[in-house]
């Protein structure tokens, strides 16, 4: 699972994600609107989906990161970390201050406590958001309606990809959802395109 | 037997033929498809018929109080396996209602535009 600010951030990462060696990649696309996948990755879905998908797939999510996955995956030496996590906390002064203090409370709203990592965490508004979300079905060939859907490619240069509506699982409960996706990804359509994708790249590498 | 127990044992079994043979055609014709809102409406409707009419022949009493659409329902007799079997859901068909993702699609991708 790789949180991206965008997709130009993955066009021009290109050589060193295809160099990590997935056989597949993909694309989680969804809106602020679509409810409830961003609350869904705002809480337990990078990790989710990271843990479900680690070996077989690089998926990127437009997603402003937790500080709490970029102190994760600078731990765990994460790909994520390598290509993009140094661009979203590259002040290493901030860094020892999240490291040492990070869990410190110093905002309260409305009875919640907000700690230092929850305050420092970098956002992505949700109009820019919609603007990237846009440009990548556009680069898909997709209607702006198409959303939520996964897409998965081999290559960014290839030129078939293949898409997978979500759009049943919006509105549905934060428990549905992470079950609807948990099956998914353990069920037999996507094994079934990880053996066709690893079967294309074999036959590829071998013309 | 009288006039309204041999009714109910000849409609009771004219509905379940016809849900039988809907069933049949579904499950033969390999239809992956989900069955459309309107036609699941007119099999309950049918099986809960067919199941009110099948109890006008047995003995002893049912009573019934269900509430749907914050309406609650009391029901007794027949009118109360017609209610039964239109409103109860077996577990198998709430889990198959569960929303999923939908089917893997190829698409074709247009030339590579720069990012803008």
């Amino acid at each position: 699972m790789l949180p991206v600010p965008g997709y130009s951030d993955v066009f021009f990462s290109w050589i060193e994600i295809r160099d990590l060696g997935f056989p597949l990649h993909g694309f989680l696309l969804y809106l602020a609107s679509d409810h409830n996948f961003p609350e869904y990755l705002d809480g337990d879905g990078l990790g989710d989906l990271d843990y479900w998908t680690r070996d077989d797939v690089a998926i990127f999510v437009v997603h402003a990161p937790s500080s709490k996955w970029i102190e994760y995956a600078r731990e765990k030496n994460h790909p994520w970390w390598t290509l993009f996590g140094q661009r979203w906390s590259c002040d290493e002064e901030l860094s020892s201050l999240m490291r040492e203090h990070g869990q410190s409370d110093v905002l309260m709203i409305d009875g919640h406590h907000a700690s230092m990592r929850d305050v420092f965490a970098p956002a992505l508004n949700e109009y820019q958001h919609r603007d990237e979300i846009g440009g990548i079905l556009d680069k898909f060939g997709l209607a702006p309606q198409d959303h939520p859907c996964l897409i998965f490619f081999r290559d960014l240069a290839d030129d078939v990809a293949w898409r997978v509506s979500l759009r049943e699982l919006v509105g549905t409960k934060l428990h549905d959802l992470r079950q609807a996706l948990q099956s998914w990804f353990a069920g037999d359509d996507f094994r079934r395109l990880l053996k066709e994708a690893a079967h294309d790249h074999a036959r590829k590498t071998h013309t | 037997m009288t006039g309204q127990v041999i009714a109910g044992w000849i409609s009771g079994c004219v509905f379940m033929l016809i849900i039988l043979g809907i069933a049949l055609f579904i499950l033969l014709k390999k239809n992956t498809e989900k069955i459309s809102p309107e036609a699941f409406f007119i099999f309950r409707v049918v099986l809960a018929l067919s199941g009110a009419a099948f109890a006008l022949i047995l003995t002893g009493f049912v009573d019934v109080e269900a509430k749907w659409a914050e309406v609650t329902i009391r029901a007794g007799g027949t009118l109360a396996v017609f209610v039964l079997l239109y409103l109860f859901n077996p577990r198998v068909l709430e889990q198959l209602r569960k929303p999923k993702p939908g089917p893997i699609k190829k698409i074709k991708v247009p030339a590579e535009k720069p990012p803008q």
